[in-house]
């Protein structure tokens, strides 16, 4: 990646807030929310895609449905614990941090 | 679960299935990802750009939001190097390649900094290997699902601590459940902690993932 990646968003809140200075205001919120559903369920098909390829490594049988268990489990723990750990210890941090700020 | 994360896991899994049939090249894949993820993140800061206005009128919750993403961001970078120190021990990311304790300390940071925003983090790791888009992806729809199903569960005097959890899903998929379960003000904390992540990640990921 020769650009860095922030200069797309940057770009785009650029355009967006000079389209929004406008005197005749063009409602670009639907066209947003409909290009924005689209591009995510997009990416998370495209995702899925490349996903794919986690076969070749869990199972080289899983066309057969002769997967190796094990395998497949433990790729299921990494998940499970990178999505635990960050998820608490921010809400841990956020308790100590905030305390008495929660009211 | 809500209707838009069963209809997410499902166009996921129909990808899945399509790429078990598809012997698609990972050069190709790659250059669609990164493609596809400069247009959704330029359409994102269109999207965004309505937003800035609106936080300029919270200036009196300014502390609150402050500490909130120092717990959410300090929070996430903790949990993953955890993690990557749990996953080093136990048998590394040797499927991405990444066999030293820096290396599966990195990739576990950036995808527990992804902070529940699934499409950016599957896709930016995808590019440097399909395995670590897979996690990236899997680790961080689950935080979202894990926000849904355990924020309403929280007792009351805990309502802006949990705005944490969800990261930047909070902008989102995951602010009805914080408007329900902790009312408008908590609400409108969750809607500025999301919208300041969103525009946080896509610095820090690449920041993480190109630092050694």
């Amino acid at each position: 990646m020769s650009v860095p990646i922030y200069v797309y968003l940057i770009a785009g809140l650029t355009v967006g807030l000079l389209i929004r200075s406008r005197k005749s205001k063009i409602k670009i919120e639907r066209y947003i929310d409909v290009g924005l559903s689209a591009l995510v369920y997009g990416l998370v098909f495209l995702v899925g895609l490349n996903s794919g390829k986690i076969l070749n490594y869990t199972a080289p049988s899983f066309r057969s449905i002769t997967c190796d268990a094990l395998v497949v489990l433990e790729v299921v723990a990494k998940v499970v614990l990178l999505a635990l750990a960050p998820t608490f210890t921010s809400l841990l941090l956020a308790v100590v941090f905030l305390g008495r700020h929660n009211e | 679960m809500n209707r838009q994360s069963i209809l997410l896991l499902a166009f996921f899994l129909a990808g899945f299935a399509v790429s078990t049939v598809l012997n698609l090249e990972e050069e190709v894949m790659r250059v669609w990802l990164e493609r596809t993820l400069y247009l959704l993140l330029f359409v994102i800061g269109i999207a965004v750009s309505d937003e800035i206005s609106k936080l300029r009128e919270t200036h009196a919750l300014a502390g609150k939001v402050a500490r909130l993403l120092l717990s959410t961001i300090s929070g996430s970078a903790i949990g993953g190097l955890l993690s990557g120190l749990v996953l080093a021990y136990s048998g590394s990311l040797s499927e991405a390649g990444c066999f030293s304790l820096i290396c599966v300390v990195k990739y576990s940071m950036a995808i527990s900094l992804g902070m529940g925003w699934y499409t950016f983090t599957g896709v930016l790791l995808g590019t440097h290997s399909y395995f670590l888009g897979f996690l990236g992806f899997m680790s961080n729809l689950l935080r979202e699902l894990l926000t849904f199903t355990i924020y309403p569960l929280l007792p009351k005097k805990l309502a802006i601590s949990g705005i944490s959890m969800g990261g930047a899903t909070t902008m989102d998929t995951t602010l009805p459940i914080m408007h329900k379960f902790g009312g408008p003000k908590v609400s409108l904390l969750a809607f500025i902690h999301g919208t300041v992540l969103t525009l946080l990640i896509p610095i820090l990921l690449p920041l993480v993932v190109n630092i050694v």
